[in-house]
C-alpha cells in the first residue's frame, strides 16, 4: 500500500482532539483553533526480500571499493562492528537488522575461510549490553558462537591496553580507537539508520573512539553550532567526525559500511491507534486508546515501565547500503529523509512536544530528567532542516511526567550530576569548564562504565550538551505535567495542563502567538522553509 | 472579636462554599468523563481541510433501516409509543388535534408534509396519527444529522422509525426507499423544509416531497405544527412543557403537469393556510386563502430583530390551556 506523505494540518473547529504522549502514557487534547500539527508521513513499504537485498548490497558496493567478498581473505583480520541498543527505537522485532546482515557477512568469511573474526558492539561511552540485549538484537546462532570464544566483545573507551592512538587531524583533534579495530584488515561496520544524525564517519569515529578523541565533538561549541544534528552539511558535530574518519583512511583504517533503513512502523497492533491520524481512529481505536490509558493510569510504576519495555517495534527494512563511507551515507541520508522528510512553511512561536517513554539512552532502564531534558530539546527541537520549527527567542512546551527517579545501575552518574551539578548551575558552557573533567577521571564511574552496566562518568554532560543550542536559541521551555521539583531543577517552567502553558508562555510570546504541535510517533525531520 | 454567633454563621458559610466547591469539582470530573465518553462514542470528525476518503459509509444515507421494519421491532416500537411516547407528548406537549377527519377521506397511504421547528415534531406528529396510520408510518430524517453515528442510527430507526434522506443533494437511493416504502403502503412523515427553523419563520418548501406524491401517486396531506418551537427550539437543551397544536388539511394531490417545484409551492401555501386558521375561524383562513392573501410562513425581513420581533414565537402564549369549572 502506497503511504500517504507527512503534511501540516490547520486545526480548525472540526479537528478532533488530538494524540500527545506524555511519557509512559498518552493523552488526547484539543488544539487550538489555527494552530499547526506536522503529521509525519506514514511507514513506507518495506523491501520484500531483504536477505537478497542484503547480499546484492554486499556485492554492489557504492564508492571506490570492491565487493565484500573480494576483500575478504584467509589470514585476514576480520572486525564486524556494530550499534549498540540505541538503535533502533523501540528496540525490533527480531530478526534485528544487524543480525540479518552480520550473517551475510559471516557466510561470506566462512566461503573465503576468514578465520579471526571478532564483533564489537560499537558502545562509544554508552552502558555495556546486557547478554539478552546481544542476544536479541545478534540472534542466537551468533551470539553462541561468538561470545562464549571471548570473540563478543563490548568497546572498552577507557582500556588504555585496546586503545590506540593513532594522531591529530588538522584541528587538533586527537584520534583515539579502538586497538582491535584499528590493527583489523578490515572493519565491518553494520549501522541502523533510524534519523539522519546516525553512520557515516561517526559509526567508527565516535563509536568506537575513546573519551580522548569523543570531547572534541561532543563539547557545547560543536553542539551550538549544529543546525540541526540532521542536516550534516550544517552539522559541526558532523563536520568533526568526518575529519576524523578521513583521518582514520589516511592512517590505512579500512572501513566497509553498510547501512540500513528502516520504515517508520513504530509500535505492534495493539497500538496501532498511536500512528493514525485521530479523524481516523475507528470505535476500534478508539477503545483502544481508553481502556489502554486507563489501564495505565491504574498500573503501578514499575510495571508500567516493564510494559513499556517489553514492546518491540515492527520496524522493516527499507534500504541496505553497502561499500565506501561516504557514498554509503549519501544514499543512506536519502533515504531516510525520503521516509521522514515533512515541508513546513514557516516557524512559530511555540512548539508543542509530546515526550514518549524511551530515548536512546534508557532502552531497558528509567527516563530520568535529564534525559527528559535531551529527548526534547536535544533531539526533538533539533528534528529540523532548514530553520528550527519555532521561533528566535520562542517557547518549548513539552508533555512529560519527567519523574524524578533514576536507574542506579544504568545512570550513577546522572544522579550525582543532577545533584550536584544543576543545583549550582544550568549554563551549559560553565557545566563543561568548571565540573566536566571530574566527572569524566572519576575512578568510581569509570569502574562501572567498565564492569556494570553503567554510562560514562561524562555522560549526562554530553546530554545537557546536546540540549546547548536549543537552550541558547529559545525563550522559555515549560513542561507539562511534569514532576515540580524536576522541572524547576532543569531550570525549566512548570504547567499543570497545555493551557496553562500556553497562559505562561503569553510573558515571552505575546497573547496572540502561532503554535506548531509535532505530532509523534512516527518521527519525521521537518524541512522548514 | 467576632460574638460566637457571628463566628457560627462564618462557620456555616464556609462549610457551604465547601461543599459548594466540592460539588463544582465532582461537576468537572463528570463532564471530563463524559468529554470522554462522548470520545469514545463519537466518530471524530475530520478537520475542513482534510478530504474525506471515498470510502462507501454504512451511516448516513446508507444506513440500512430494514431490521426496524421487521415484525419483532415493530411489536417492541409500538409498545415503546404507545405506553411511553403517547403520555410523554400529552404531558409535555399537551397538543390539540385539528382536522384529523380529513384522513377519512381517502385510503392511506399519505405523505404528511409538515412545518418543522423542534425535534419534538416528529415524535408529536406520529403520536398524534390515528392508531392504524401510525403503525404503519416511517418518517424521514436528515441523513446527516440522525444517522451519522451508529448510536444515534439506531435509535431513529428503533424508536422512530426513521429512514435516512439526503437533504443537502439529490440522493437516489434515499428517495428511491422512500419511494419504495410508499408504493408499498407505509405512510410517510416528512419536513419538507429540510431542517428546523432558526428563527421561527418558515423556510421553502424543498420538491422532495411533491416529486413522491407525484411519482407515486399517493396524495399529500399538509401538517400545521404549532408552538413546538417554543417548547424545545433548534440549539436549546432545556425541554419545557406547554400546549401545542397540530392542524391537518385535506389530502392533496398534483395537477396535470404540475411539476415538483410549483407542488412544492403549493403544499407550503396550504401549509401557511392551516396556520392561518390557528387564532382565525376555518372559513376565514379559506376565504385568504381563495383570495391570496394567507400570510406566508416565510418572511422577507432581513433585519435579525425584526424577524425575531415579529415571529409567531415572540407574539404567541406558551401556557397550557387550563380548563376551568365555569363560575357559578
Amino acid at each position: 500500500m502506497k503511504s500517504r506523505p507527512g503534511f501540516v494540518l490547520e486545526v480548525d473547529k472540526s479537528t478532533p482532539p488530538i494524540l500527545v504522549w506524555h511519557g509512559e502514557g498518552f493523552k488526547v487534547q484539543k488544539m487550538p483553533v489555527d494552530s499547526r500539527i506536522i503529521y509525519p508521513k506514514e511507514p513506507i513499504s518495506a523491501l520484500e526480500d531483504p536477505d537478497t537485498a542484503v547480499r546484492q548490497a554486499l556485492e554492489n558496493p557504492l564508492g571506490d571499493t570492491k565487493p565484500l567478498s573480494e576483500l575478504l581473505f584467509p589470514s585476514m583480520k576480520l572486525t564486524i562492528a556494530f550499534d549498540d541498543v540505541s538503535l533502533p527505537l523501540p528496540p525490533m522485532e527480531a530478526p534485528d537488522n544487524r543480525q540479518r546482515v552480520i550473517e551475510a557477512v559471516l557466510n561470506l568469511a566462512a566461503e573465503k575461510h576468514v578465520e579471526d573474526v571478532v564483533l564489537i558492539a560499537a558502545l562509544a561511552l554508552h552502558r555495556r549490553m546486557t547478554d539478552a540485549e546481544l542476544k536479541h538484537c545478534l540472534g542466537e546462532r551468533i551470539y553462541n558462537s561468538f561470545a562464549p570464544n571471548g570473540l563478543l566483545l563490548q568497546h572498552d573507551a577507557e582500556d588504555p591496553d585496546n586503545l590506540t592512538y593513532l594522531g591529530k587531524t588538522e584541528k587538533g583533534e586527537d584520534v583515539e580507537i579502538n586497538k582491535r579495530a584499528a590493527e583489523s584488515d578490515l572493519i565491518v561496520y553494520i549501522n541502523i539508520n533510524l534519523v539522519a544524525m546516525d553512520g557515516g564517519h561517526k559509526s567508527v569515529a565516535t563509536g568506537l573512539s575513546s573519551y580522548r578523541s569523543i570531547r572534541h565533538h561532543h563539547n557545547v561549541a560543536t553542539m551550538q553550532h549544529s543546525r540541526s544534528f540532521m542536516d550534516q552539511s550544517n552539522s559541526e558535530l558532523h563536520s568533526s567526525n568526518w575529519r576524523i574518519g578521513r583521518f582514520l583512511a589516511n592512517e590505512g583504517v579500512k572501513v566497509f559500511q553498510i547501512e540500513t533503513t528502516l520504515n517508520t512502523d513504530t509500535f505492534p497492533k495493539q497500538f496501532s491507534f498511536l500512528q493514525k491520524r485521530e479523524w481516523e481512529w475507528t470505535f476500534k481505536d478508539r477503545l483502544s486508546f481508553s481502556s489502554v490509558s486507563k489501564a495505565l493510569e491504574l498500573t503501578p510504576g514499575n510495571l508500567k515501565t516493564s510494559i513499556f519495555n517489553s514492546i518491540k517495534a515492527p520496524h522493516r527494512l527499507t534500504s541496505v547500503q553497502a561499500g565506501e563511507v561516504e557514498a554509503v551515507h549519501r544514499v543512506t541520508t536519502e533515504n531516510v529523509y525520503h521516509q521522514q522528510i515533512v515541508q513546513v512553511d514557516g516557524q512559530s512561536d511555540i512548539l508543542s512536544l509530546g515526550l514518549p517513554y524511551i530515548s536512546p539512552y534508557n532502552v531497558n532502564s528509567i527516563m530520568n530528567p535529564i534525559l527528559v531534558a535531551c529527548l526534547g530539546l536535544g533531539y526533538f527541537f533539533n528534528l529540523y532542516k532548514g530553520k528550527p520549527i519555532v521561533k528566535k527567542g520562542g517557547v518549548v512546551i513539552m508533555s512529560h511526567p519527567t519523574p524524578l527517579a533514576f536507574h542506579p545501575v544504568h545512570h550513577p552518574s546522572y544522579i550525582d550530576f543532577f545533584d550536584q551539578v544543576l543545583s549550582e548551575t544550568t549554563d551549559p558552557m560553565e557545566i563543561q569548564t568548571n565540573y566536566e573533567e571530574k566527572f569524566a577521571t572519576d575512578p568510581w564511574y569509570r569502574h562501572l562504565y567498565r564492569t556494570s552496566n553503567a554510562y560514562h562518568g561524562v555522560h549526562p554532560f554530553y546530554m545537557w550538551y546536546w540540549c546547548a543550542h536549543a537552550l541558547d536559541y529559545l525563550g522559555r521551555v515549560i513542561i507539562v505535567g511534569g514532576n515540580h521539583q524536576a522541572v524547576k531543577r532543569l531550570g525549566f517552567a512548570s504547567a499543570t495542563t497545555f493551557n496553562d502553558a500556553l497562559e505562561i508562555a503569553q510573558d515571552v510570546v505575546g497573547s496572540s502567538p502561532s503554535i506548531t504541535h509535532f505530532h509523534v510517533p512516527p518521527i519525521a525531520i521537518a524541512e522548514v522553509s | 472579636m467576632p460574638t460566637s454567633k457571628t463566628y457560627k454563621i462564618e462557620t456555616y458559610e464556609s462549610k457551604a462554599n465547601s461543599i459548594k466547591f466540592a460539588i463544582r469539582i465532582l461537576r468537572q470530573k463528570f463532564k471530563n468523563k463524559a468529554k470522554l465518553s462522548g470520545f469514545i462514542l463519537d466518530r471524530p470528525t475530520y478537520p475542513v481541510s482534510i478530504v474525506q476518503p471515498d470510502v462507501e459509509s454504512k451511516l448516513g444515507v446508507n444506513y440500512d433501516t430494514s431490521w426496524s421494519r421487521k415484525p419483532l421491532v415493530r411489536a417492541v416500537r409500538s409498545i415503546v409509543r404507545e405506553s411511553v411516547a403517547r403520555p410523554f407528548f400529552a404531558a409535555v406537549a399537551a397538543p390539540q388535534v385539528i382536522g384529523l377527519e380529513s384522513l377519512t377521506l381517502n385510503n392511506p397511504p399519505y405523505i404528511f408534509t409538515a412545518n418543522h421547528a423542534s425535534h419534538l415534531d416528529t415524535g408529536l406528529l406520529l403520536t398524534t396519527l390515528p392508531y392504524e396510520i401510525r403503525r404503519n408510518t416511517v418518517a424521514a430524517a436528515a441523513a446527516d444529522y440522525f444517522f451519522d453515528t451508529r448510536f444515534k442510527a439506531i435509535l431513529a430507526a428503533g424508536i422512530l422509525n426513521a429512514i435516512p434522506l439526503e437533504r443537502t443533494k439529490v440522493n437516489r437511493s434515499s428517495a428511491k426507499l422512500a419511494q419504495d416504502l410508499v408504493e408499498m403502503g407505509w405512510n410517510l412523515v416528512i419536513f419538507p423544509e429540510g431542517g428546523r427553523t432558526p428563527d421561527g419563520w418558515g423556510q421553502p418548501f424543498k420538491g422532495g416531497a411533491a416529486y413522491l406524491s407525484i411519482r407515486t401517486g399517493v396524495p399529500i396531506v399538509p401538517v400545521y405544527i404549532h408552538n413546538t418551537r417554543a417548547l424545545l427550539k433548534k440549539g436549546s437543551k432545556k425541554l419545557t412543557t406547554g400546549a401545542t397544536k397540530v392542524v391537518f388539511g385535506n389530502p392533496i394531490y398534483a395537477d396535470e403537469k404540475e411539476d415538483a417545484r410549483k407542488y412544492a409551492v403549493r403544499i407550503e401555501n396550504e401549509v401557511a393556510s392551516l396556520k392561518n386558521e390557528i387564532g382565525k375561524d376555518y372559513y376565514s383562513s379559506i376565504l385568504n386563502k381563495h383570495s391570496a392573501t394567507t400570510p406566508l410562513l416565510q418572511s422577507d425581513i432581513k433585519s435579525k430583530w425584526l424577524r425575531s420581533w415579529l415571529s409567531e414565537e415572540a407574539n404567541s402564549s406558551n401556557k397550557k390551556e387550563v380548563l376551568k369549572w365555569p363560575k357559578l
